[in-house]
């Protein structure tokens, strides 16, 4: 099998080279790409419409399969156009889609794909740790009676993913962004017999839609002022917008108004903010669907897209530094609300939210590649703490029975290192990743993120690395708290569920030790060039995809050896020493409860307000839902109920039978009667011919 | 290269009527010669679909080439994309008419042979009629699609509903037919010519004496149309006709015989309508009666639907307010200032037309596959989602499609005839037809209703033709095609416009082929 892949690849390459012709893509490509979402797809329609009469392992087979072979496309299409295409974009092959008048210009859009240096990591991190938590799943949802629908669905979110990390233009991203949105909140309330789930759902998806509306508004003044919302056409515009000053400051509120409409659609699909309160509940779904979703892929849709149209964010003023004041502030908010969070998800969840807040800081402060960077590397160590946390979760419902919350509290786990070794360790090396401790992936991009905060040239770039600081020693802390309250120590729960618990099958060991080789190995693509003679290799490559915005350009113009090592040590030194420390604390036999007897004694307001969370969610309830439901009570009393249904539909309704029944007797049946009314509108109607 | 293969494939010769005679006379042939009915249906069905392929191909060797829309046949026949696209969408009419009435053979205790023998003949009489140029060749393909029909509606001999069905239509059809005969009359008289391009030269030279009699026949030309498409007021033989017919057939005078009658009537209103402004903008002349009886079909069409309680009468009225959208978009064409937004107009009907012969042409197939010994309109769809969700996802997308709801071809269809509609200026046709359309919401929606939210009658059990695969092709074939003409319209619409604009350009004398024959010398 490999070697016909490899043949193909380099037969596509040899007929590229022959024709003389290399920048234009050879169809093997094309094809490859057009695969790569496809592939999910067809995975889909077969366990939508068929996956009922399959057992649950040839389910899940059939959906591993399904990403699996768009991941091999992927890497055929990366090889492409990494050694092959110089640079050139690959596209798919695409039709048109449809073509209307939008404010007077003619407005075509295409359903097609293109592949370029961003698309590479979008790509494999899509159906590489899809295909893993794929696979994973299927050990974990061996025994669930949804089986096929959960199969189903996930394949559809890859689907809809791809669509919106691949599509050449902001309409087919809007799809995909719609898309995962739609399967995020079939997933959540997968186990919709429970009312707390379907509800988590639901709140994940009015609280997207805020969002969405302003994606659309960002969409529509894009396409009113540039005429297209083809991204590369857009960058095109944009970037030749920016050499010309006048015209660039006489719409200035255009560029802003769009960049910040475009930027609440990313607050709300990945979580910052205030419309992150969708993503703790989400940890309702399946674990896998937490780690696939909402951890790795759907919530860095909006960093996703910010770097996508870095070229129009380069010609707004203030909203660059705001995105990372916001970043900068989800990090810290969620990072401490996680500090005392019990149960094992939530913990992990608000972590996602912080870690989200980190992309949006480099974002905003024009370090994209490093973004990209840290959007990578989490999707790795995040992925593989989600799925942990999910064998130990699957290890526990052994004894607590499937769906009982007791099984996610870290207060009754303990000591899991004895009956999990693999998970344990695998997951000591996500936390790892996760604080930030050398050599593993996170502390690479996560210093970058932290130094670029230091040498920014905007005035928020201080307060941003104090922040950032701040949520990377917090980050170590609860990392380490979680770690040592499952794995070490003195189990703390009921005797039976010690004896039940055990390590999880082959289908979900093997994707963790994937996970954690690439969570130590995924960082070493980016060296920063102080340490061992490194190249910031994966810095170069994606360097040419973005447009950095004029206050950040200086960089690198200036040699910041020094700034560079002295924050590379002081973040080390926090992160080593936080998690050292929450290791000590948390390990020993009895912290939970000596933690909560210092809280209730001097810090209990500090702590109880943690717990709850800043009571954002009751904040919402009052000053938003509760206002809304009475009055769309009122509406519904009166406009719905009364005027419409009432007097319109009813209303006209019967009338409108009324007169029908009256009309039906004049189709009689009898022929001669049929043409007598012939004759008569032949007549009149011939007269209205010639007197008209 | 191939000269044989050219004759052929080629349309010199008028190939595609010729492969479904062809077709047709095997069909017979088989049916005559075989020993038992029920081995014959299979090579019957082949030798039928074989044709209607064959017919496809030769129209697609004919669109496929860069050509100029030529006169041949001695000017009787008029090759031009326009008439091919009509062409195609007779012939997706007829190939679907073939897979449903495999299985509903067996309850009209006929052959398929001669069933589909007729269907073949109707549908070569469609296929001249919608490439016809000249008055002779109008009626003589208009009475060859007709008379076949005329039989294929009386088809089920053991039905008296069958029977008065086919009495109707044919009494009716002859009065129609009458007017069509006598309006031509009148306009030979005066103008002196047969070619429709001639007749508009002629009427468009304002001091001829007798203008107004030939007006008069072409409004009598007009109403014989009307009455083919089912327009209103000369609509009431389409509820009893549509109900009484076998239902495959009932399908196949549903979208075939509009493609065929709209084919018609649109070249007549391009060709033969007095050209006032020289070419450079379309007749206006008798709008008044379209925008009549285009406002009446719609408003009665839609209205009358909703108290029918019988699913194969309901869409029979809603064929009737779907001929008022269509004319509507006849109006549209004749209201624009401009021969380009004329052609705009006229490739909205031409997609809309592709658009209700799936909706339609699907949902009659699902009548067809409904359709029991004691209940023969196939109308019981209770709790269909029930007995078999796949049926009932399809009849919905019909549904979904006829109603104009987004995501369907539907929606595209009705998109384009009312900003036609309304570019032209005709708001408050627009409006009508608005509002007409909003009640018919109503009673698709219903069926949806009926299908989803009701429990199946109880002796309704288990549809006993399940394995009827010809229906359940033509659904599955239909339900994509509804669907991807409403997500994906580019590509079809691209070539309604194509169609449309062979036809409005400002005509040229198109050259006529068949040179050895010479022209019929001019009357003048």
């Amino acid at each position: 099998m490999g070697e016909l892949l490899t043949s193909f690849l380099l037969s596509a390459a040899d007929t590229a080279e022959k024709s003389g012709n290399v920048c234009e893509c050879p169809h093997m490509a094309k094809l490859a790409l057009t695969l790569v979402p496809l592939l999910p797809l067809l995975g889909f329609v077969i366990n939508a419409f068929w996956g009922k009469k399959l057992t649950p392992k040839a389910s899940g087979t059939l959906a591993s399969l399904s990403i699996g072979a768009a991941f091999v496309c992927a890497l055929i299409v990366t090889g492409h156009y990494v050694w092959y295409a110089n640079g050139v974009a690959v596209e798919s092959y695409n039709v048109s889609w449809f073509t209307s008048q939008l404010f007077g210009k003619e407005f075509d859009v295409n359903l097609g794909l293109r592949f370029d240096h961003l698309s590479v990591v979008m790509a494999l991190v899509i159906t590489g740790v899809g295909t893993l938590i794929h696979i994973y799943s299927v050990g974990y949802m061996a025994h669930d009676k949804g089986y096929w629908r959960y199969f189903a669905y996930l394949n559809l979110f890859c689907f809809a993913m791809l669509c919106l990390a691949l599509g050449d233009n902001l309409v087919l991203l809007f799809l995909g962004w719609e898309g995962v949105g739609l399967c995020s909140y079939l997933l959540i309330g997968f186990w919709y017999e429970d009312e707390e789930k379907a509800k988590a759902g639901k709140k994940a998806f009015v609280v997207n839609r805020i969002g969405d509306l302003g994606f659309l508004v960002g969409m529509m003044l894009l396409a009113w002022h540039f005429g297209t919302l083809d991204t590369a056409e857009l960058t095109k515009s944009a970037g030749e917008l920016a050499k010309n000053t006048a015209e660039l400051t006489q719409n200035q509120w255009v560029f802003n108004a769009a960049c910040i409409s475009l930027f609440v659609g990313a607050v709300g699909k990945s979580a910052q903010i205030p419309l992150y309160v969708w993503l703790p509940d989400a940890m309702a779904g399946p674990t896998p669907v937490s780690a696939l979703i909402h951890a790795a892929t759907m919530v860095t849709a909006g960093v996703y897209m910010v770097c996508r149209l870095s070229a129009v964010y380069a010609l707004s003023t203030w909203v660059l530094p705001a995105i990372a004041v916001v970043g900068a502030a989800t990090a810290i908010f969620a990072a401490s609300i996680g500090l005392v969070q019990r149960d094992i998800k939530k913990v992990l969840a608000y972590s996602t939210v912080s870690q989200l807040g980190y992309m949006f800081m480099a974002v905003g402060l024009g370090a994209y590649t490093f973004a990209v960077f840290h959007l990578m590397t989490h999707a790795f160590f995040k992925a593989l703490l989600f799925l942990g946390s999910g064998s130990v979760i699957h290890s526990l419902e052994h004894g607590y029975g499937h769906g009982n919350p007791d099984s996610q509290d870290l207060r009754l786990m303990g000591g899991l290192k004895e009956k999990m070794p693999v998970t344990c360790w695998t997951m000591v090396i996500g936390g790892l990743a996760l604080s930030g401790v050398p050599i593993f992936a996170g502390f690479f991009s996560k210093d970058e993120i932290i130094l670029s905060a230091w040498l920014s040239e905007l005035g928020v770039g201080k307060p941003v690395w104090i922040l950032g600081i701040g949520a990377a020693a917090m980050t170590a802390f609860y990392t380490a708290r979680l770690i040592a309250l499952t794995f070490f120590g003195k189990f703390r729960g009921p005797h039976h569920v010690w004896e039940h618990a055990h390590e999880s099958p082959r289908t979900m060991t093997v994707p963790l030790v994937i996970l954690a080789i690439m969570s130590v190995v995924g960082g070493l693509v980016n060296i920063p060039h102080n340490l061992a003679h490194g190249a910031d290799n994966f810095a170069q490559f994606l360097s040419g995809t973005f447009t950095t915005p004029s206050f950040a350009q200086s960089h690198g113009e200036h040699d910041h050896t020094s700034a560079e090592w002295g924050n590379m040590l002081f973040s080390v030194v926090i992160a080593i020493g936080m998690f050292y420390a929450g290791f000590k604390y948390y390990s020993r036999d009895g912290a939970l409860s000596r933690a909560d007897a210092k809280a209730s004694a001097g810090l209990k307001p500090v702590f109880t307000t943690l717990l709850n969370k800043y009571y954002v969610d009751e904040l919402y309830e009052k000053v938003i839902v509760r206002p809304i439901r009475i009055g769309a009570q009122l509406f519904f009393v009166f406009i719905d109920m009364l005027l419409i249904d009432l007097v319109f539909v009813n209303g006209s309704a019967f009338v409108m039978g009324a007169l029908s029944h009256l009309m039906r007797r004049v189709q009689t049946g009898v022929v001669s009667f049929y043409l007598y009314t012939f004759s008569i509108g032949a007549v009149i109607l011939l007269l209205v011919l010639l007197l008209w | 290269m191939y000269p044989l293969l050219e004759t052929l494939f080629g349309f010199d010769v008028f190939m595609p009527v010729v492969w479904l005679f062809l077709a047709a006379v095997v069909c017979v042939s088989i049916e005559l010669g075989a020993k038992d009915r029920a081995g014959a249906k299979l090579p019957i069905f082949y030798a039928a679909l074989g044709g209607v392929l064959l017919a496809f191909v030769s129209l697609f060797n004919t669109w496929g080439g860069a050509f100029e829309p030529h006169l041949i046949l001695n000017g009787g026949v008029m090759i031009d994309r326009f008439g091919l696209f009509l062409c195609a969408g007779v012939l997706i009419g007829t190939a679907l008419c073939c897979f449903t009435s495999l299985g509903a053979i067996d309850r009209l205790r006929i052959g398929l042979g001669d069933f589909l023998g007729l269907v073949l003949v109707a549908a070569s009489g469609m296929l001249l009629l919608v490439t016809s140029y000249d008055l002779i060749m109008i009626f003589l393909s208009v009475e060859l699609m007709s008379l076949a029909i005329y039989v294929l509606a009386g088809i089920n001999r053991s039905s008296g509903r069958s029977a008065e069905a086919a009495m109707k239509y044919f009494v009716m059809g002859a009065f129609a037919s009458g007017f069509l005969v006598l309006g031509m009359a009148l306009i030979y008289g005066v103008t002196q010519t047969i070619s429709l391009a001639e007749i508009g030269d002629a009427l468009a030279a304002k001091d001829n004496a007798y203008r107004n009699v030939a007006m008069l026949g072409i409004g009598m030309v007009v109403i014989g149309f009307a009455f083919k498409v089912g327009a209103v007021p000369f609509h009431q033989w389409v509820p009893d006709v549509y109900t009484g017919a076998p239902t495959p057939v009932t399908g196949f005078m549903a979208v075939a015989v509009k493609f065929a009658a709209f084919g018609a009537l649109g070249r007549f209103v391009v060709e033969a309508f007095p050209d006032t402004l020289g070419g450079e903008k379309f007749s206006p002349f008798g709008m008044g009666m379209f925008w009549a009886i285009a406002a009446l079909s719609m408003v009665i069409g839609n209205w009358l639907a909703v108290t029918q309680e019988n699913v194969k009468r309901m869409l029979a009225y809603s064929s009737i307010a779907h001929s008022g959208y269509l004319l509507m978009g006849i109006v549209a064409m004749q209201a624009y200032p401009d021969s380009l937004g004329s052609s705009d107009a006229m490739s909205a009907i031409l997609f809309y037309l592709l658009v209700y012969a799936f909706g339609t042409g699907g949902a009659f197939a699902l009548l067809t596959w409904t359709a029991t010994d004691s209940n023969e309109d196939g109308g019981d769809l209770r709790g269909l989602a029930k007995r078999s969700p796949g049926m009932a996802l399809a009849m919905s997308i019909f549904m979904l499609s006829l109603a104009g709801i987004p995501l369907t071809g539907g929606f595209i269809g009705k998109y384009m005839l009312f900003s036609s509609a309304i570019e032209a200026g005709e708001i408050w046709l627009a409006v009508i037809g608005i509002l007409a359309s909003i009640v018919g919401a109503f009673y698709y929606l219903r069926v949806i209703v009926l299908m989803y939210m009701k429990d199946p009658t109880p002796g309704e059990a288990e549809a006993k033709n399940a394995d009827d695969w010809g229906v359940r092709f033509a659904l599955l074939t239909a339900s994509i095609a509804t669907v991807v003409l409403g997500l994906m319209p580019n590509p079809f619409v691209a070539r309604a416009e194509n169609a449309s604009v062979t036809i409005s350009a400002p005509q040229q004398p198109a050259p006529v082929l068949n040179a050895a024959i010479p022209a019929a010398p001019s009357r003048s």
